[in-house]
């Protein structure tokens, strides 16, 4: 097959050792292969890889020389997908490394900014600079990093992925966050119960659904017309499962991988209506739990909003089908962290087996 | 490093602030949310071993299990940064 490129193209990754960065150079090289096309991919993350495949550099500072654009294709997955930074934090993990790029670019670079389906925060847009219009400050460093990315580069794709987890083929995921947290709360016995709204939606998708999006942007023959940028969303949208789906999958598939070791399995986390989780259970939970458990209920709040959500995500790129994805993704957890998959129960001191739930 | 994270502990032996200290890197490293680097005494925690403010429960969790210990009091659960942190932390709770 003759390469689709006039020349070999040059195409840089960030965050190139995270989730999405990582499954994205594999997913390149697989379909460079295929196509028997030419191209110089280089990734890059702030620490590099241990083999030195993957650059280290620290996008605020300067680039180091093997660096040197112009790039065809810059793929910008850096980020800190934290809920819980400060505004400082999240302003120079996810906004000021944009500032990086711009030496690297040429007039005519198509930049891919994979931001998050969650950008457009309470008020569904990403113009407001105001804190109090997004749920945490992860939302809102993506939305003004999509702002000053619009400023900074004229061919500009802008990627919204919704919540992500491992692969859809293996479960396999190089960074846990997000939804994995119900796991670790669970394995080791931190959560007793989770605040989820009847019927909400939880829009997660397979690292591996979002990636190939993203390398067909990046190994496209031409970047998109310069002007507004064009914006695609990667989510289950209506097809997303139902908290009350996804949580007992996940735990049902954490407790086979118990089962199989002999291990006791976990009982099921209640959900409880966010309703009644701050006039009932926070009351109850102030009074009879441990400091710990107290203080891990307080760290769950950043993940409050996201099963509260009972719209479905708009979506441009709907991803069906996610729940053994979600299974495998449990598994490969549990693979991935034995230490904490096969953690004993630890049963609370009290529990909140008399408050309302929908499991 | 060993694929197994329960032998390690199993392996090292049950005196000594070395060998605590052994178990206590071994117990990181198995949680590690980031391929870690060689655990040193400095590093810290969240920042430089990728925890955070839950993974910190987490790991102290697994510290008690592997330990057998009751549950670390919060004061000084809260008072963890680095690695020497919990060093120090666990050879006095385990020498206690």
């Amino acid at each position: 097959m003759t390469s689709p490129f006039d020349r070999p193209r040059r195409i840089l990754v960030t965050g190139a050792t995270g989730l999405v960065g990582a499954q994205l150079l594999l997913d390149l090289a697989a379909m460079l292969a295929a196509s028997g096309a030419s191209a110089e991919v280089v990734g890059t993350s702030r620490g590099g890889s241990k083999d030195g495949a993957v650059i280290a550099w620290d996008m605020t500072e300067s680039a180091p020389p093997a660096l040197d654009g112009p790039w065809d294709v810059i793929v910008n997955n850096a980020a800190d997908v934290r809920w819980t930074m400060t505004p400082e934090e999240a302003t120079f993990a996810n906004v000021r490394t944009l500032d990086g790029l711009v030496s690297l670019a040429a007039p005519d670079t198509h930049v891919i900014q994979v931001s998050t389906a969650y950008a457009t925060g309470r008020a569904a847009a990403v113009a407001s600079d105001d804190r109090a219009d997004y749920r945490n400050t992860y939302e809102w460093s993506k939305a003004a990093a999509e702002r000053l990315a619009t400023e900074r580069f004229p061919h500009l794709t802008i990627v919204r992925p919704s919540l992500i987890m491992g692969r859809r083929t293996d479960g396999h995921a190089e960074r846990f966050a997000g939804l994995y947290v119900l796991l670790r709360g669970v394995a080791s016995s931190t959560i007793p119960a989770v605040p989820a709204a009847r019927g909400a939606y939880v829009d997660v998708i397979p690292v591996d659904d979002l990636t190939r999006v993203l390398a067909d942007l990046a190994l496209a023959p031409t970047p998109p017309p310069a002007g507004e940028p064009t914006v695609f969303t990667v989510a289950c949208g209506p097809e997303a499962p139902r908290v009350e789906e996804v949580v007992p999958r996940m735990i049902d598939a954490l407790n086979a991988w118990r089962v199989e070791r002999d291990l006791e399995p976990f009982g099921q986390p209640k959900l409880i209506e966010p309703d009644a989780w701050d006039r009932f259970f926070l009351a109850f939970a102030r009074e009879h739990l441990s400091p710990r458990q107290q203080r891990a209920l307080d760290l769950l709040r950043a993940y409050e909003p996201y099963l509260q959500i009972t719209e479905p995500r708009p979506a441009t790129h709907v991803v069906r089908d996610v729940i053994p994805a979600v299974e495998l993704a449990a598994r490969a957890w549990a693979d991935r962290f034995p230490r904490l998959a096969a953690m004993p129960l630890r049963p609370w001191k009290a529990r909140a087996d008399t408050q309302e739930s929908f499991a | 490093m060993t694929d197994d994270p329960f032998a390690t502990a199993a392996r090292v032996g049950n005196d000594g602030a070395a060998s605590i200290a052994n178990r206590v890197d071994e117990v990181i490293r198995s949680i590690c949310p980031i391929d870690p680097p060689p655990i040193t005494e400095d590093l810290f925690l969240i920042g430089d071993l990728g925890f955070d403010s839950l993974g910190l429960l987490e790991l102290v969790s697994a510290l008690e299990v592997e330990f057998a210990l009751e549950e670390v009091p919060e004061e000084e659960a809260l008072e963890i940064e680095t690695v020497g942190d919990l060093h120090r932390l666990l050879e006095g709770s385990t020498t206690a």
